[in-house]
């Protein structure tokens, strides 16, 4: 028994010291992990007493938040704080010590306050402070707010994130959108200070925006991180020989990054030895193009207009034009010297004009003053084009300045130019003006005709109960028929809806034409042309010189044959059939289609023709040369 | 008792030992778990900045915003920062000058824009007109920022004050102030808000920012605004400053979007002007297209209808670039036919061009008739930058007219990057046999457009088409767009005959009706006319006559041919004998050119006449005959 209890005592004794040793080695062992999660500062737990840590400082007293979460309340008012500055200090120091989970918390509970400055300047931090803890989680959370306000987060997200662990925020980055990839490539460019040009390029490669590193690069740490362009041409050719045509916009940036710095550091001629090289016509219009003379333009717009001459862009709207129009909108004088000493006479006047039009846009009295010194034939551009910007806000005093031009075609241009403007401010006025200025007296049926013209594409009504209260041509047509060919190209519901609306029988006439005409030649609208064709000839009956009629014949001889019976009248459709049957000898109808003409027409069967009449008609005709 | 004790000492040994393997068995997974994590070591050798660890100790304080720079410091950016809002919170204005200073002077870009930031708005805290001398020189777009900075710490301190400072302003610093000060006091109610930016004379802009900040209009009783802006402008709507008409464009605005587009029906009739009302209807359908295109499409068709046109195509090309599948589906529903028509055309061009390969794929899905059209508008713009692809859908197309404007776009484009490829497949396309020799025009007109000495070159080994005209000259004619100089210089190597007047009139008629250069033009005429024989019908006769008829007649006399003088002349005298154009001395001369050859010309005309005469009567008695 004695034996029985010892050894029972016994096992007491080695159970008791194994539970104790199992308890104290669990113990130790999260004694361990407890340790380091207070380390880490990241425990996962939503728990409120990290929050109660949070100490503001400043003065007067802050809010105290101990014991609980923040409240935004104590902050939302920066009055308390004496300023925004030091609310915004206390804001950023009561989170420094906030861990991932209370600061999910916050976070979620800013969505409640009202939309304004607050709430962002309270949600940037947040997110700011999460990211030095959690950027993985940090980038979620910013994922989950409009576009235009994860912009804003994720470059909080992102500095400390390329901060922390690049690896890891490189890898995240690859999956965001484009738009959003290159801005965090930027931030990180910014961030990274303390990498070499190298490095952040080829981090940048790797999220497809290398662009963005070089262009940092050199704007805001002056570098030149280009150092071999020609290789590194070389090497972009190679890589794109095959997909030259469809680049994407970041390819084409860097492509245009690498010719700019060839061009800038080993002159334009070093780019002759690449046009082999890349696609026909590539260096005359390739977009990328745009971009290098843009870059180039900032620093030397006298290279970049040299350089579009050389590659032979020299059309309206080319390189050259692009180069000179930029370099006017910041130093016309510079640039109009530079341009006129351009050597093709048509390229020399384009660009000297595209140089006015931009001077003018910029300051049209200072290029009217500046035009008295130059020589006539650019003065006259740059007279031209200073006052249509003038009549463009003050039709009034373009007009007063019209007898100062001495060349006469450029004052019938600029009339026309500031009757219209004048118009589309006022029409009374303008007419009046047409009416009663000598400067423009010989041009007044042209003036109206492009008043009313141009109206009628923006306010047709008005154009057309002004030109209702004007008297007719010499033609008994009324103005409203200007409207009425606008109208037919711009507008053709409204054209049909408004053709009651002409006042006689004239207008309608010549109001018809234009819209069956338009029907049949832009529309290719037959049976609508015809429909208002027959109508037109009840209303109006059809005139001797009947546009209308012509594009049917000539547009749609075989419908409009098809459709001659159902012509209103019989004078009408032997009219319309004498008319078709000039397609006689020409092979557009069979021969049972010219006989129903004929017999339509009641002319006799045609004989054939013969080559001596024709020749004598030919022989006659040539002494009237 | 000892038992007890020994027991109690092995006891605690035990705890201690166990407690302490415990631990250190712990420590020892960790570190193994470290080490077996090979995949979670960074690529980057530099994946971690040189920071400072989380709570490194230690270090003093900055004392200067300089102590900032660099990463060694702080662990995190956040930890800087709140280092730099320490260094400034207590600092008095002649030390936030300082550091001003030395951020501007000495900091790269991050830093220094935080920092000037984090000092300006301190010191605008203190002394607001002294933050705004300070940066007075600053020309960044950081400029802005910083000035809104200051207005946005000045309108809490003393918003009459800052109130007061604005109205100083030009229009440009106004809006920015104006934009702060509403932006900082969103702890006053919008009307209150609202009041603060009119009194400025920028209502419209503390709407703006209250709409961007919460997404909804600020202006609850649009209607009753609307009675308020017509009452305060006598009723009359038509000459509204910029700051009204800005006005009204919200009032408006919110209008529509509360009651849908009949709201307009009323503005609408308030406005006697069509320029401001246009004005007001245009900038109201392009601020509710950026946020909800179709009541912005449904608003500007509304408006049409109510006399209001030129609104519909902006919004339908701004829906396009964003949805174009909901734009299509919108305009296909409009009654109005040619409008449809011209939109439906309108939507599909920006589908193509965006997306072509897409509108290609999707063509099955449009409603019938749409569907050649949409072909082949994505087909051309495919050809643009694969035209070899869009050259494998050809056979496909059975409509003839459209199979040949596709084929002239894929030729056009395939021949400026490859024309042996583009001459190759015209040659062995079956489906464009009948019109091979004009798409061999095509491609030289593509060619020419990157390398028109190669394509001169081609074209001059071509044989002459049924008109007698060799393809150069519409090489010239694509040239004198492009490049007139190089055009002009052309002129000379092309064919004689129908071709070089061809030639010549395609360059006289850029000359002068787009570059209008009519010197260059009539020289040019000049030159042709003693090369060639002009016609006095031909196109570059009326050309010339109708656009530069003065500077013609002055250089009359250096045509050669007194044939073709004539010629000149007396087409001058057809076109301006009565228009006031010439001078009576002039006219005369003219008249006088005119009569060269004249009783030559006469009796040659006679000698016809007669020869026709007897013509016609042979003719008429065989007829007579043969009817007896």
């Amino acid at each position: 028994m004695d034996l029985n209890r010892g050894a029972g005592k016994l096992l007491l004794i080695v159970f008791v010291a194994i539970v104790l040793a199992a308890g104290s080695f669990v113990l130790g062992y999260f004694v361990h992990g407890s340790n380091n999660v207070g380390d880490e500062g990241t425990s996962a737990s939503s728990s409120t007493s990290t929050a109660s840590a949070v100490v503001l400082e400043h003065d007067p007293r802050p809010p105290q938040a101990t014991g609980q979460l923040l409240k935004f309340e104590d902050y939302s008012d920066p009055a308390r704080f004496g300023s925004r500055s030091a609310r915004t200090a206390a804001w950023v120091k009561s989170l420094a010590n906030s861990d991932a989970g209370t600061l999910r918390e916050l976070l979620r509970r800013s969505k409640d306050l009202p939309a304004g400055s607050w709430q962002a300047e309270a949600q940037n931090t947040i997110i700011w402070r999460l990211a030095t803890l959690d950027p993985n989680g940090a980038a979620a959370e910013a994922s989950e707010f409009s576009e235009s306000r994860q912009e804003v987060l994720l470059r909080f997200v992102y500095r400390e994130w390329a901060l922390s662990d690049l690896d890891q925020a490189v890898e995240y980055a690859r999956d965001l959108d484009d738009k959003l990839k290159q801005q965090v490539t930027a931030v990180i460019v910014r961030t990274r200070t303390d990498l070499g040009s190298d490095q952040l390029r080829k981090i940048a490669q790797g999220l497809d925006h290398e662009w963005v590193a070089i262009d940092l690069l050199e704007k805001e740490r002056g570098l030149d991180p280009i150092r071999e362009p020609e290789d590194e041409l070389e090497l972009f050719l190679n890589q794109h020989s095959s997909s030259f045509n469809t680049l994407s916009d970041a390819q084409s940036r860097l492509f245009s990054k690498i010719v700019t710095a060839l061009i800038t550091q080993d002159g334009i001629g070093a780019l002759k030895d690449f046009y082999r090289a890349l696609p026909a016509g590539y260096l005359k219009e390739g977009a990328p193009l745009y971009s290098v003379i843009a870059d180039i333009s900032e620093s030397n717009p006298e290279l970049a207009l040299e350089m579009a001459i050389e590659v032979g862009s020299v059309r309206f709207g080319g390189l050259a034009w692009y180069a000179a129009r930029g370099w006017a909108s910041l130093d016309p004088f510079a640039a109009l010297n530079a341009v006129s000493s351009v050597e093709g006479r048509s390229v020399r006047r384009m660009l000297q004009s595209v140089v006015m039009e931009s001077w003018a846009t910029k300051d049209p009295q200072e290029l009217l003053a500046a035009t008295r010194t130059m020589p006539k034939d650019v003065r006259t551009i740059g007279q031209e084009n200073a006052l249509i910007k003038i009549a463009e806000s003050s039709p009034l005093n373009a007009s007063k300045l019209l007898s100062d031009i001495e060349d006469k075609n450029v004052r019938d241009r600029l009339a026309n130019t500031i009757a219209v403007s004048w118009a589309r401010q006022d029409i009374k006025d303008a007419i009046h003006w047409i009416e009663n200025d000598q400067t423009v007296a010989h041009l007044q049926d042209d003036l109206k005709r492009g008043i009313f013209y141009t109206l009628g594409r923006f306010h047709p009504q008005l154009a057309l109960d002004t030109a209702l209260d004007h008297p007719p041509n010499s033609d008994g047509v009324g103005l409203e028929a200007h409207v009425f060919r606008m109208l037919a190209s711009t507008d053709m519901d409204l054209a049909i809806r408004l053709l009651p609306q002409a006042r006689n029988d004239a207008t309608k006439s010549n109001a018809y034409d234009v819209v069956v005409d338009e029907l049949v030649k832009s529309h290719n609208d037959f049976r609508h042309a015809m429909d208002l064709f027959i109508q037109f000839a009840k209303e109006v009956g059809i005139p001797r010189h009947s546009s209308g009629l012509n594009s049917l014949v000539w547009r749609t001889p075989v419908q409009f044959l098809e459709s001659l019976h159902e012509l209103p009248s019989e004078d009408l459709k032997k009219r319309a059939a004498r008319n078709l049957l000039m397609h006689e000898s020409d092979g557009v109808f069979s021969k049972e289609q010219i006989a129903y003409l004929r017999e339509v027409d009641g002319s006799p069967p045609i004989r054939p023709r013969s080559p001596e009449l024709d020749a004598a008609f030919d022989a006659l005709l040539e002494t009237y040369e | 008792m000892r038992k007890v004790f020994l027991l109690g000492i092995v006891g605690l040994v035990v705890v201690v030992g166990s407690f302490t393997l415990g631990y250190f068995v712990a420590d020892r997974v960790e570190k193994e778990n470290e080490q077996e994590e090979p995949d979670s070591i960074p690529d980057f050798e530099t994946s971690k900045a040189p920071v400072a660890e989380p709570h490194s100790s230690g270090e003093q304080p900055p004392v200067s915003v300089l102590d900032l720079a660099g990463f060694e410091r702080f662990s995190s950016f956040y930890q800087r920062s709140l280092a730099l809002h320490d260094l400034i919170a207590n600092a008095d204005q002649e030390t936030l000058l300082q550091h001003f200073e030395q951020a501007t002077d000495s900091l790269g870009e991050d830093l220094k824009y935080e920092a000037q930031f984090a000092i300006v708005q301190r010191l605008a805290a203190i002394d607001p007109m002294a933050a705004l001398e300070t940066i007075d020189g600053i020309q960044s777009e950081q400029s802005n920022t910083l000035v809104s900075a200051i207005y946005g710490e000045w309108a809490l301190a003393d918003l009459d004050q800052a109130i007061g400072h604005v109205r100083s302003l030009d229009i440009d610093s106004k809006k920015i102030a104006v934009k702060s000060i509403v932006r900082a006091r969103d702890d006053l109610t919008p009307q209150q808000r609202r009041e603060i930016a009119r009194g400025l004379g920028m209502e419209w802009l503390a709407v703006e920012v209250m709409e961007r900040e919460g997404n909804t209009s600020p202006i609850q009783e649009p209607d009753l605004e609307w009675s308020v802006l017509v009452r305060n402008n006598d009723e009359s709507l038509e000459n509204l400053d910029d700051t009204q008409h800005r006005m009204a464009v919200q009032i408006a605005h919110a209008w529509v979007v509360r009651d849908g587009v009949g709201a307009f029906d009323k503005i609408v009739d308030l406005h006697s002007n069509q320029s401001s009302l246009w004005k007001l209807a245009d900038a109201v359908t392009r601020e509710i297209a950026d946020g909800d295109p179709r009541l912005a499409f449904d608003l500007a068709i509304h408006l049409r209808a109510l006399g209001v046109i030129g609104i519909v195509d902006p919004v339908v090309v701004k829906w396009s670039s964003n949805d174009p599948g909901s734009a299509l589906d919108a305009v296909s529903a409009l009654e109005t036919k040619f409008l449809r028509r011209k939109l439906q055309t309108q939507v599909l061009q920006y589908w193509g061009n965006a997306d072509p390969k897409t509108l290609l794929s999707g063509v099955g899905a449009l409603p019938e008739q749409l569907q050649s059209q949409a072909r082949k508008i994505a087909l051309i713009s495919l050809s643009r930058s694969a035209p070899q692809e869009a050259a494998d859908y050809i056979g496909g197309i059975e409509e003839q007219a459209i199979l040949n404007e596709v084929a002239t776009a894929i030729v056009g484009n395939w021949a400026r990057s490859d024309i042996s490829e583009a001459l190759n497949w015209i040659a062995n396309e079956t489906s464009l046999e009948h019109n091979r020799n004009e798409l061999r025009t095509v491609a030289l007109i593509g060619l020419a457009s990157s390398d028109p000495q190669e394509a001169l070159q081609i074209a001059l080994a071509q044989p002459l088409n049924d008109d007698g005209i060799g393809p150069e000259a519409e090489i010239v004619d694509m040239l004198a767009l492009r490049d007139m100089d190089a055009a002009v210089s052309m002129l000379g190597h092309v064919r004689g005959g129908k071709t070089k007047i061809e030639a010549y009139d395609s360059v006289i008629l850029m000359l002068s009706v787009v570059a209008k250069d009519s010197e260059r033009a009539v020289d040019l005429f000049v030159q042709v006319c003693n090369e060639e024989s002009i016609p006095r019908d031909a196109h570059i006769m009326l050309n010339i006559v109708t656009s530069a008829p003065r500077m013609l007649a002055d250089e009359l006399d250096r045509i050669e041919s007194e044939d073709t003088k004539r010629k000149v002349a007396s087409t001058l005298l057809r076109f301006h004998e009565d228009d006031g154009i010439f001078t009576e001395d002039q006219l005369s001369r003219l008249r006088d050119t005119s009569q060269y050859g004249r009783e030559g010309r006469e009796a040659k005309r006679q000698t016809a006449l007669e020869n026709l005469t007897e013509l016609l009567m042979e003719s008429s008695i065989t007829d007579e005959s043969e009817s007896e």
